[in-house]
C-alpha cells in the first residue's frame, strides 16, 4: 500500500489523518476480539466456563472493524482494483480516470450512507433488537455502517481533490499500483 | 427478462465497473445498487442492501480472516521467517540445488503459518531469490520454485481462500482447511521432482561446499520447534476437532505472538504497527465481502444462479464436465482479477451447480480453491507475480517471470486433475 499524501491541502491531510486515526480504533478492536475469543477457548477448556457472549460481541466487532477500517485503506489507496485499462493509458488519461473513479466512489458512498440512515431510522422507530446470547438494540450495531460510508465519501472527496491537483500538474506521476492479499 | 439477458447485463456491468479501475469493493456495491434499483425501482426496497451489507460481515466464521492475517503479519514482522529459512537451509546444505529445495520446504512451513500466497511468495522472493542468483543458480531454479512454493500457502491451513469459500458457499470451513493438506503434498512433490529434473543440467550447483554432519542438521531442525506451537494451534486443533476455525485462528495468532515475543521482545509501537497492518488488509478483504450477500441475492432474484446451474446440468454429459466448466470460468477470471473477486463472482455459480448436481462440497470446494490460487500465478495479472517482481533483483524482468511461472501453473492444474481423479487426496484427513 502506497502512501500518497505528499501533495495534500488542509482538508485532505486532516481527512487522511482522521481516517488513519479511526483505523487505529479498528486495530484495537481487532486485538480485543482476538483476546476475547482466545480467552473464551482457554476458559472453556480449563474451567469448563466459556464466555457465552464472546461470539456475539466478536461478530459485532467484525462489523465495526470493517467499516472503521475501510476509510483508512482508502486514504492509503489500498483497496484492490483491476488496473488493466489504467495501466494501458498515458499518464494524463490515467489521472483523468482516477478523478472519474473518485467521483463515482463518492456518489456511491453518499447514496449508501443515505440508505443506511433510512434503515437506522426504521430500526429505531420499530425498536428492533438483535438477540442471541444477550439482547441489544439494532442501531447500536448498525450506526457504524452510515458512519463508515460517510467517512468513505469524505475520503473519496479528499482523494478527488488530490487527484484533481495532480491532473493540473503535468509533472506529477500517477502511481499505478497493485493491491491484493499481501 | 430471461436469466441469460440478466446475466449478460450483470457481467457487462461488472466488466465496465472493474475495467474503469473502481476498487473492487465499490464496483460490486455500485453494481448491486444499480441492479436493485432496476429490479425494485423504489428507495424503500433498497434498504435490503443495508441489511445484507450487515449480515454479509456479521458472521463469526469470517473472524478467522483477520486473525489469520494477524498471525502472518506477526510472523513476518518479528523476523521469524528468516529463522525458518536459515534452519531449513542448514538442513539441506550440500545437496545439489539445495537452495531450490529450501524454497519448497520453507514454502510448506510458511504456508502453515500464513494464509495468503502473496505474503509467502514475497517472503521467499525477498530472502531466497537474490541469494540464489548470487550463488549462480539459473533463473529457472532461483525464481521458479519460489513462484510454485508460494502458492502452497493457499492450500495449507491457515488459508484465507478456504475461509472465504467456505463461508460464502456454506461449506464446513474446518473440513475445507484440512482438505487442502493432501493437494499441498501432491503439489510439493511435483515441484520437488521438477527441481530434481532441472538441476541435473547444472552439476556445478553440487559443489556448494561440504554438507553438515547429521547431528548438525538435526540441531538446525530443532531451531524450528518454536514455530510448531502456532502450527499446532491452527492445524492440529482443527484436525483434533477441539475448536472451531475461528477459535483456532485466534489461538494461533496469540501463539505466534507469544513465540515471536520470546524470540525478540517488541515495543508497544511495533505491536500497534502490526495490528494496524493486519487491520488494513482485513478491512480491505472484508469490505469486498460486504457486497457479497446482496450480489448473490440479485443472482437469485434474477434467476441467474439457478438458470446457470440448470443450463450446465442440461448440457454437461457428466458431473465432471460441469465441474470442469465451473473451474475453467474461475481460472479465466483469475487471469484478470484478484483472488477475492474471483471467489466473490464464481462461488454463487459453484454453489448452485454443487447443490443442484449433488457434488461433494469439500471435494469441489478444494479443487475450486486450487484453481483460484492458480489465478495468482498466471499471466497477465497474477498478483503473486507482481509481488515477486517487486522484491527480486531488477535483472529479473516481468517477461522472465511470465515464462518461469508456466510450469508451476501446469503443476497446479495437474494437482486439480489428481484431486479430481482421486478424491481421497482431499479427504483422507477428514473423519
Amino acid at each position: 500500500m502506497t502512501r500518497s499524501r505528499e501533495d495534500g491541502g488542509t482538508f485532505e491531510s486532516l481527512m487522511s489523518r482522521f481516517s488513519d486515526g479511526v483505523g487505529v480504533v479498528g486495530a484495537i478492536i481487532l486485538v480485543l476480539m482476538l483476546l476475547l475469543i482466545a480467552l473464551s477457548v482457554v476458559l472453556r477448556y480449563a474451567f469448563n466456563a466459556p464466555i457465552t457472549w464472546a461470539d456475539q460481541v466478536a461478530t459485532y466487532g467484525l462489523v465495526y472493524m470493517t467499516f472503521v477500517g475501510a476509510p483508512r485503506v482508502l486514504a492509503r489507496r489500498g483497496h484492490v482494483s483491476v488496473d488493466i485499462l489504467e495501466a494501458s493509458l498515458n499518464p494524463h488519461r490515467q489521472k483523468l480516470l482516477r478523478v472519474f473513479v473518485d467521483v463515482i466512489g463518492m456518489l456511491y458512498c453518499i447514496a449508501f450512507c443515505y440508505l443506511a440512515l433510512l434503515e437506522i431510522k426504521r430500526v429505531i422507530t420499530r425498536g428492533a433488537e438483535f438477540s442471541d446470547a444477550f439482547t441489544v438494540p439494532q442501531w447500536i450495531v448498525y450506526w457504524v455502517i452510515p458512519f463508515g460510508a460517510a467517512m468513505l465519501a469524505l475520503q473519496f472527496l479528499a482523494n478527488l481533490l488530490i487527484d484533481l491537483r495532480r491532473l493540473r500538474n503535468p509533472e506529477s506521476t500517477s502511481d499505478v499500483q497493485f493491491g491484493g492479499w499481501a | 427478462m430471461s436469466w441469460v439477458t440478466a446475466g449478460l447485463l450483470l457481467a457487462g456491468g461488472l466488466i465496465i465497473a472493474l475495467g474503469l479501475g473502481l476498487p473492487v469493493a465499490f464496483a460490486f456495491g455500485v453494481l448491486n445498487l444499480i441492479a436493485a434499483w432496476l429490479l425494485f425501482g423504489s428507495v424503500d426496497a433498497l434498504s435490503f442492501l443495508v441489511q445484507s451489507a450487515y449480515s454479509s460481515v456479521a458472521n463469526i466464521y469470517l473472524s478467522a480472516i483477520p486473525f489469520f492475517i494477524l498471525m502472518g503479519t506477526i510472523f513476518v514482522r518479528a523476523g521469524l521467517s528468516t529463522v525458518v529459512l536459515d534452519a531449513i537451509g542448514k538442513v539441506m546444505h550440500g545437496v545439489r540445488a539445495s537452495g531450490s529445495y529450501v524454497a519448497v520446504f520453507s514454502g510448506i512451513v510458511l504456508g502453515a503459518l500464513m494464509g495468503a500466497s502473496v505474503a509467502s511468495t514475497s517472503v521467499l522472493g525477498k530472502t531466497l531469490t537474490p541469494e540464489l542468483l548470487k550463488r549462480g543458480y539459473p533463473k529457472s531454479l532461483a525464481v521458479g520454485p519460489v513462484i510454485g512454493s508460494g502458492t502452497l500457502a493457499n492450500l495449507i491451513p491457515p488459508s484465507l481462500g478456504a475461509v472465504l469459500i467456505g463461508s460464502l458457499a456454506g461449506i464446513s470451513i474446518s473440513d475445507l482447511l484440512l482438505a487442502g493438506i493432501g493437494p499441498a503434498i501432491v503439489l510439493s512433490c511435483l515441484i520437488l521432482i521438477y527441481i530434481f529434473w532441472r538441476s541435473r543440467a547444472y552439476p556445478e550447483l553440487e559443489s556448494e561446499g561440504v554438507g553438515l554432519s547429521v547431528a548438525g542438521r538435526l540441531r538446525a531442525l530443532l531451531k524450528l520447534t518454536p514455530v510448531l506451537l502456532p502450527i499446532f494451534c491452527v492445524t492440529g486443533v482443527i484436525y483434533l476437532d477441539i475448536a472451531t476455525p475461528t477459535e483456532a485462528s485466534a489461538t494461533g495468532a496469540l501463539a505466534t505472538f507469544i513465540v515471536a515475543y520470546l524470540y525478540r521482545p517488541m515495543s508497544w509501537r511495533t505491536i500497534l504497527g502490526i495490528a494496524t497492518d493486519a487491520l488494513e488488509l482485513s478491512a480491505m478483504l472484508l469490505f469486498i465481502v460486504v457486497s457479497s450477500k446482496a450480489y448473490s441475492q440479485i443472482l437469485a432474484i434474477t434467476g441467474i444462479a439457478s438458470g446457470f446451474s440448470e443450463f450446465l446440468r442440461s448440457v454437461a454429459p457428466s458431473v465432471y464436465v460441469a465441474i470442469l466448466i465451473v473451474l475453467a470460468i474461475a481460472l479465466l477470471l483469475g487471469c484478470f482479477m484478484d483472488q477475492t473477486s474471483v471467489i466473490f463472482v464464481a462461488v454463487p455459480l459453484m454453489a448452485g451447480v454443487m447443490n443442484k448436481m449433488n457434488i461433494d462440497p469439500i471435494w469441489f470446494g478444494i479443487m475450486f480453491s486450487i484453481v483460484v490460487g492458480t489465478g495468482g500465478i498466471s499471466p497477465p495479472f497474477g498478483l503473486n507475480l507482481f509481488a515477486l517482481k517487486g522484491v527480486v533483483p531488477p535483472d529479473i524482468s516481468m517477461k522472465d517471470i511470465y515464462k518461469l511461472c508456466l510450469p508451476f501453473c501446469a503443476f497446479e492444474l495437474a494437482t486439480v486433475g489428481i484431486t479430481m481423479a482421486f478424491p481421497a487426496v482431499a479427504k483422507f484427513l477428514l473423519n
